[in-house]
Order: structure tokens, then C-alpha cells, then sequence
């Protein structure tokens, strides 16, 4: 029986250490994607065989173990990671690969000490085929159930609309003056920048459909007002204003970077 | 043997033991119907929420016909035929698959319930700053409960996943598991896998199992820990040399339960009390050790969380705590309690469905309760459980006396349902017994599916957004739409993280979530009145509070929550939508300036405000 049990448990051991190592040397991409799926997936399943008997339960039922056993693993090793570094891809890749070696290790020891399970008796295929047919058929339906929401939730009919920001740059008086567009498609805006009675600057600037502008501007120790005007269009569609007590203290450092 | 599945018609044994192989025939193509029927009410249900989306006058049809088809198929075929382990699996699965593509298929792109946003916000400070020291002002307890965060952080960081298809996939996972552990729960302390199963549909009755349960909130994995710590639990008692393996899984779900939710390791604690005094009274002297160690460990490990981790729990359930004492006092004081407003644009076949709903399960856990009473040999735990369940009739009447009683009650249902479920279906298997076998099961079937409507009723959505649909104002889900999320992103962008905003219902979630800011909750002062007085400019220093949103669609509607603010002293009393001049006069006010304009959406700075004060 070692013999049998041996090289699953090599081969698991195996798996578990490439694709840990793949994990930690690379960060993006299918090969990334692929191991850390499997950092992840190994450990339940095998924590899960090493802690429970196999007598008398279903697939079904393995799988349900080893999806708990997953979820209690992983809130562990995030507690764990979350106090002795941080809890990044990395240290993911490290702690879940090793539960699952240590879970493989005590399986080797539990299997060497419990009878092995008998396969259950193959099933006649032929009975099994207007199951999967209707597994299918269901699954099927409630797939289609998802991707029809899923596009009717993108396509819910929204208001167009831009957005128009001022706010203070820095402490020297200059202003950041931003423009978003969610128009349907590209728009074209001017932006007017009055420094009291003054129309200090102005920009005419084409913005495509969720992109923004945004330009730093110095601006006289004045109120401040901003109107921006949408396609041509002679009332204004926006405006901002900022008083002179606000422009001492710029609302981010980062502004206008 | 040990039996408590009393559903054998009395005249009709033949449906217990499928005699030929044209019974169990008869059977497996009635239960693949079953699924298929089950699964057409899913695509019914996205037709249904698709037509919500388009404002089609049939959309609510869809939706009855569609959930009607989730649920009653599975309870006829119980109630009908027999059960083996494998057919309450495949109905286990069934629940938990369709319910939650249910959930998935009413918000598919992104979290938009204000709790999955505040969760959402504490795993996106878990991904950019690698621990859990980032205070989240949104929901400050949720970093200390960290265990979906830590998970859906592990499938989002190790796949590259985003953040939202990682939590669906997270909950998704949780809400399988959560089915699967309770029908192995049940079918331990049952004895019987049709009792099992039934109690599964009933538990799916529950009014938040398909969509707060199945949100992205620390509960959803909570409860799904919670029922594992019970199942290994109850094969521990009944195991015997695989008792310390059954142990080792209990001790480590309960754990992982208390790092994940509060709520749900305090309703571990109680079933594992229950469980223990259970066997201490059968006198099973290995049951009630094994019990008591996992009770122990659970609630030692509870003790020191609350301690040294999340000492701020108390102080989260306070506010809670006080509102339910003040309308106890004021109702023994003769003062009448807190009755809970009515619900909104919720119509009076909703209200009696839901009373109707109520009276059954409580018939049907009452004959439940007298069928395992009767029952001369009881397997472990299941008295206390069928004990546990009069849990119902105290969440009844915290409904009844507590101003929050709708919201409470509706909490406590994911946790009560779980021994009321057992009882129920045991009650409902036994009254279908008694009847005359069709008539019987066509009437317990119906029974049923009142219980599952007026769950629906009573649960989440609300009446004015069980279909998705167009913005609607203080709505929740209904609520979040691109203009609001732009703007709080914008504040995400733009304004220091952290800062304190001022913001109506809506915009209070979306500021502290996208926005990051600390929206604070008592502003409604700001808001309410045609000027800005005196008493206003006080409160924006006494809360330093440097912007202030403001949402022009909240004079377009009155709120379909009862309130326009996150503490609203108007709730439910609102008669007209608020002026428009009201929410824009800071435009006259001297010192703010207006520093966003998104339409709807305008920010001001209020900074100068308060220096000139």
C-alpha cells in the first residue's frame, strides 16, 4: 500500500513546489495565473485527505471537505502572513505551499495507518449518460441566466453627463481645472476661467468618452469661477468656483501632478 | 435504529422503499425534471430582471413565476418520493447553485449593497498596504474580522482576478459550502437524508438566504464556518476512532469563524452550548467531551478575539443594544415599544403573505417540535436543536418591540433558520403523513412555498427593488449608478484620503468606499432648510468637516429607504422630496466654494466656511 500511496503524494508534492516556485518568480501572465491557481487549490483537497477519513463519503462530499478545509486554511495563513510580513501574492505562494506539503506529509503518515478505501464499483456508463445530459442542460440555463444579466446591466440606459473639477494646486495660488467626459462619444468642451470680472484663461479641448483633461494654471488672489460649455453650446453646462480662502491650502499635494 | 423521518404516508408505504426498479426510475426522472425546472426559474428570474432593467410592466410576474419554479419543484419531489444521500446532495447543490446565480444575476458588474462596498473597501486597503492596519471609516469594525478579506485577497493576488470577480468567486464557493454543511448537519442529527434535504429547502426559505447571505459581506463566509464547525461537530459526537480527526476540523472552522465574523462565532457558541447540554443530558459521556472541547476551544478563541483583536465589538453592538433596551423599557413602561416603520410601497397581499408565512412555520415547527418529543430515541443533538429553535419566537419579538425590529429580525433569520428548518421540515414531513397522500403533499407543498414567499417578502430586496431597475433615491442597490460612483472616484482621485465628507444616504457610502473619505453620518442638519445657520456652521467645525456633497435627485423623489441621511431625523415622515434650494444653497454661502460639478453631483469646500466663522 506505501507503494501505492507514495507516488500520488510525490506527485501532488511535486505540482505543489513548481508551481509555488513559478509564483514567486513571475508576477503576470497565463503561466502566473495558472500556478497560482494552483497554490491555491492544493490545499484544501489535500488538508482535507489528511485530516478526514475516506470511509463511506461521497465525491461530493470529499469536495465540500476540501473547500472548508481551503477556507480555513487560507483565513489562517492570511492571519499569519498579515503578522510575521504581508500579505502579498509572494507570501501567499509561500505559506499555502507549504500547508499543502505539511498536509501531504501527514497524510503519508495517516494512509500508512488506515485501511485504504476500496474504489467504488464503476458505474454503468450508460446510466450515467442522461445525467450528464441533464447536468448540462442545467448548467446551461443558469449560464445563460448570468450572461443575460450581465448584458442587460451594461446596457441599463444611463444619463450622459461631464464632470468639471477646481481645486487648489499648491500653496502659491495656482488651480487645477479638470474635465471628465461620459458622453457617448467624443465632445468637444471649452473651458472658461474667470478670475473675478476677468476672464483670466481659456481652453477649447475635444475629451473621448470616460478619459479626462486636466491642466495647472496660476491664477491671480481672486475668486475663481470656471464654466465649462459642451459642444458649441452658449449657456454654460458646468461651473465651479473657488473662494480665496480655500486656495491657501491645496485639498491634495498629489493635485494636478 | 434510530429514525425521525415519519413522512411515510400511512397509506402509502410504498413510497418509502421504492419496491422495483420502475420506482427508482420514476424517481431519478422526476428529480433530473427537478433540476431542469429549477434551473428554467433562474433564467426566468434574469428575463425577469432584465425587463425590471427596461421598466417592462411584466417584470414582477417573471420574478413570482421565476422564484416559484427556484423553490417548489425540489419540495413536491421531497415530499413525494423518497431520498437517498445522493438525491439530497444533487438538491443541495440545486439550492445553493441557482439561489446564487439568482444573486449573481441581480447585480452581475459590480458590488453595489452598501456593506459589500465597505467590505470592498477594507480588501482594497488589504491589497495595497499587505496588512490589516488601515483603519476603514466606513465600517470600522470590518479589519478586524478580516477572514473574507484575507481569502478573496489570496484568489485576487494569486490569479490576478479582479477584486470583484474574486468575491463572487469567494462567495460563491461560501454559499455551496454553507448548503452542503448544513444538509450534512441536518442529515447527522436527523438520521434521515429527506428530512435533511427538506430542511435544506426550508432553510432556503430563510429571508436572506438568496441575496444578503450571498453578498459579499463577512457574514456570507461566517455562516458558511459556522455550519462546518457544526457538521464536523456532530460527526465528532457520533464518530468514534475518526472522533479526533471530526474534532481537529470543528476546532479549526470555529476558529476561522471567529476571524471572520462576530455575529456568527456567537450563534456557533450557542449551538455548541445547545449541542452540549444536549448530550449532558442523554448522559453521552464521550459526546458531551468532544462537544465541550470544541465549545471550549470556540469560545476561549472568541473571548481573546473580542480582548486583544476587535476590542471595538462591544462598542459596535452599543448603539444596537441601547435602541433594543430604550423600546423594552418604553414598552414595559407602558409607553409602547418601537414598532418598526411600515414598509415602504410594500402592498398589503406582501404584508399578509408575510404574517401567513410566519403562522406556518411556526405550525410547522410546532408539530416538528412535538414529532422529535414523541420520538422515543432522538439522535445527538437533535433535541437541542429543535429546543434552539424557539429562538423564532424571541426574534419575534424583538420584530414586534424594537424600532429596528424589520432589520433585526431579518439579521437573525440566517442563524435561527437553522434549527427552525430541522423542525420545520420534520413538522411538514409528518403533517404530509397524516394527510391523504396527494391532496397531502400538494398542501404542505403550498405551505411551503407561503413560507418561501413571505421569506421574500420579509427579506432583501425590498418591495421597490425586487427587480433591478432604474435610479431610484435612498435606495441601496438601486441607487448606485455611474454619476455617483464617478464622483466619489473623483474624491478617490483628488481629495486627501481620510478627510471628513458630508454627504446624503447614498453618496455617504459611495464617498467612504470609492471616495475613501470619512463620510460622517450626523449631516442632516446641513441639508434640511432653506438657510445656512448659525447652528450649521457650528456643526461643520464641531465635526470638522471640510467638504460637502450635494445631490440634486434628492428633490426629485422621496427616499425609497424612509430617509434622505444616514441619521435622518425625519425618517418616514418625509411628505415631499426636499426643495432643490435647500441641497444647492451653499452656493450663497460665504467662504465654501463649489469645487466639483458633475451635474446631479455637486462638491463644495467647505474650508472657508469655517474660517470665517
Amino acid at each position: 500500500m506505501v507503494h501505492n500511496v507514495r507516488p500520488r503524494f510525490i506527485g501532488i508534492g511535486a505540482l505543489a513546489l513548481v508551481a509555488g516556485a513559478v509564483s514567486l518568480l513571475v508576477d503576470t501572465g497565463p503561466l502566473a495565473t495558472i500556478a497560482g491557481l494552483v497554490v491555491l487549490i492544493l490545499p484544501g483537497p489535500v488538508v482535507a485527505e489528511a485530516l478526514l477519513p475516506r470511509r463511506a463519503a461521497s465525491v461530493l462530499e470529499r469536495l465540500a471537505w476540501g473547500i472548508a478545509a481551503a477556507f480555513v486554511v487560507t483565513v489562517g495563513a492570511g492571519l499569519a502572513l498579515s503578522q510575521v510580513s504581508e500579505v502579498t501574492r509572494r507570501g501567499w505562494a509561500v505559506a499555502l505551499t507549504a500547508v499543502t506539503l505539511v498536509g501531504l506529509a501527514v497524510g503519508t503518515v495517516s494512509e500508512q495507518s488506515t485501511a485504504a478505501t476500496a474504489d467504488p464499483a464503476r458505474r454503468d456508463r450508460r446510466r450515467a449518460w442522461p445525467v450528464v445530459g441533464v447536468a448540462a442542460a442545467s448548467v446551461l440555463m443558469v449560464v445563460a441566466a448570468v450572461a443575460i444579466s450581465v448584458d442587460s446591466d451594461r446596457h441599463v440606459s444611463t444619463t450622459s453627463f461631464s464632470e468639471l473639477w477646481m481645486l487648489p494646486a499648491n500653496a502659491d495660488g495656482a488651480v487645477v481645472v479638470g474635465v471628465r467626459s461620459h458622453q457617448p462619444s467624443a465632445a468637444t468642451y471649452r473651458v472658461e476661467l474667470m478670475a473675478g470680472a476677468t476672464r483670466w484663461r481659456s481652453w477649447t479641448v475635444a475629451v473621448r468618452p470616460g478619459r479626462e483633461w486636466q491642466v495647472t494654471v496660476a491664477a491671480p488672489d481672486a475668486e475663481l469661477r470656471c464654466r465649462l460649455y459642451l459642444n458649441g453650446g452658449t449657456s454654460p453646462y458646468r461651473s465651479v468656483d473657488l473662494a480665496p480662502s480655500a486656495r491657501n491650502q491645496p485639498a491634495d499635494p498629489g493635485a494636478g501632478r | 435504529m434510530t429514525t425521525v423521518d415519519l413522512s411515510v404516508p400511512r397509506s402509502g408505504a410504498r413510497h418509502r422503499r421504492p419496491a422495483s426498479a420502475r420506482a427508482a426510475r420514476e424517481s431519478a426522472s422526476a428529480l433530473a425534471t427537478v433540476c431542469l425546472l429549477t434551473s428554467l426559474g433562474v433564467l426566468v428570474l434574469a428575463v425577469a430582471f432584465r425587463a425590471g432593467r427596461e421598466a417592462a410592466p411584466h417584470a414582477l410576474t417573471l420574478f413570482w413565476i421565476g422564484e416559484v419554479l427556484l423553490f417548489a419543484p425540489a419540495a413536491l419531489w421531497l415530499l413525494r418520493f423518497p431520498c437517498s444521500r445522493a438525491a439530497a446532495e444533487v438538491i443541495a447543490v440545486l439550492v445553493a447553485v441557482t439561489s446564487y446565480a439568482t444573486k449573481v444575476a441581480y447585480s452581475p458588474t459590480e458590488f453595489r449593497f452598501p456593506d459589500e462596498l465597505q467590505h470592498w473597501r477594507t480588501a482594497t486597503d488589504l491589497l495595497a498596504s499587505g496588512n490589516l492596519r488601515t483603519p476603514n471609516p466606513a465600517l470600522p469594525i470590518s479589519p478586524h474580522f478580516p477572514g473574507l478579506e484575507l481569502v478573496t485577497s489570496a484568489v485576487a493576488q494569486s490569479t490576478g482576478a479582479s477584486l470583484f470577480v474574486s468575491g463572487l468567486v469567494v462567495v460563491g464557493f461560501a454559499h455551496l459550502l454553507t448548503v452542503l454543511m448544513l444538509l450534512f448537519f441536518f442529515r447527522n442529527i436527523t438520521d434521515s437524508a429527506r428530512v435533511a434535504a427538506l430542511a435544506v429547502i426550508v432553510y432556503s426559505a430563510n429571508p436572506h438566504f438568496q441575496n444578503f447571505d450571498a453578498m459579499f459581506i463577512y457574514q456570507a463566509l461566517g455562516i458558511a464556518l459556522l455550519a462546518t464547525c457544526m457538521a464536523a461537530s456532530a460527526r465528532a459526537v457520533i464518530a468514534d476512532a475518526d472522533a479526533p480527526r471530526w474534532l481537529a476540523m470543528a476546532v479549526g472552522a470555529g476558529v476561522a469563524t471567529i476571524a471572520t465574523h462576530h455575529i456568527s462565532s456567537y450563534a456557533l457558541i450557542g449551538f455548541l452550548g445547545v449541542g452540549l447540554i444536549d448530550r449532558v443530558v442523554a448522559r453521552d459521556r464521550a459526546g458531551a467531551r468532544r462537544l465541550g472541547l470544541v465549545l471550549g476551544v470556540t469560545a476561549a478563541a472568541a473571548l481573546v478575539w473580542a480582548l486583544v483583536v476587535a476590542p471595538d465589538t462591544s462598542q459596535y453592538f452599543q448603539p444596537v443594544a441601547e435602541q433594543l433596551a430604550n423600546n423594552v423599557t418604553g414598552l414595559l413602561g407602558g409607553g409602547g415599544g418601537g414598532a418598526s416603520p411600515p414598509p415602504q410601497n410594500g402592498s398589503r397581499i406582501d404584508q399578509l403573505l408575510a404574517y401567513a408565512s410566519v403562522a406556518l412555520l411556526l405550525l410547522a415547527a410546532v408539530w416538528g417540535w412535538w414529532v422529535v418529543r414523541r420520538n422515543p430515541v432522538r439522535p445527538a443533538w437533535l433535541t437541542g436543536i429543535a429546543v434552539a429553535a424557539g429562538s423564532f419566537l424571541l426574534a419575534l419579538a424583538v420584530r414586534v418591540v424594537s424600532s429596528d425590529g424589520a432589520e433585526l429580525y431579518g439579521r437573525a433569520m440566517s442563524f435561527v433558520f437553522i434549527p427552525l428548518s430541522v423542525v420545520a421540515a420534520i413538522g411538514a414531513l409528518a403533517l404530509a403523513a397524516r394527510c391523504e397522500p396527494v391532496l397531502g403533499r400538494l398542501v404542505i407543498a403550498l405551505m411551503l412555498v407561503v413560507i418561501f414567499v413571505g421569506g421574500i417578502m420579509t427579506g432583501w430586496p425590498p418591495a421597490w427593488e425586487r427587480v433591478p431597475g432604474h435610479y431610484q433615491v435612498s435606495a441601496y442597490e438601486s441607487s448606485v449608478e455611474p454619476q455617483g460612483v464617478s464622483a466619489a472616484q473623483w474624491a478617490g482621485r483628488y481629495l486627501p484620503p481620510g478627510t471628513n465628507i458630508a454627504a446624503d444616504f447614498t453618496n455617504n457610502t459611495l464617498f467612504g468606499t470609492y471616495g475613501r473619505q470619512n463620510a460622517i453620518r450626523q449631516v442632516a442638519p446641513l441639508y434640511l432648510g432653506r438657510t445656512f445657520t448659525p447652528a450649521a456652521r457650528s456643526l461643520v467645525s464641531e465635526l470638522t468637516i471640510r467638504y460637502l456633497v450635494s445631490d440634486a435627485r434628492l428633490a426629485t423623489q422621496l427616499p425609497a429607504s424612509g430617509s434622505y441621511f444616514p441619521l435622518d431625523p425625519n425618517s418616514y415622515r418625509y411628505k415631499h422630496p426636499l426643495p432643490l434650494a435647500d441641497l444647492r444653497k451653499f452656493d450663497h454661502v460665504p467662504g465654501a466654494s463649489r469645487v466639483y460639478d458633475g451635474g446631479a453631483i455637486v462638491v463644495y469646500d467647505l474650508r472657508g466656511v469655517t474660517h470665517g466663522s
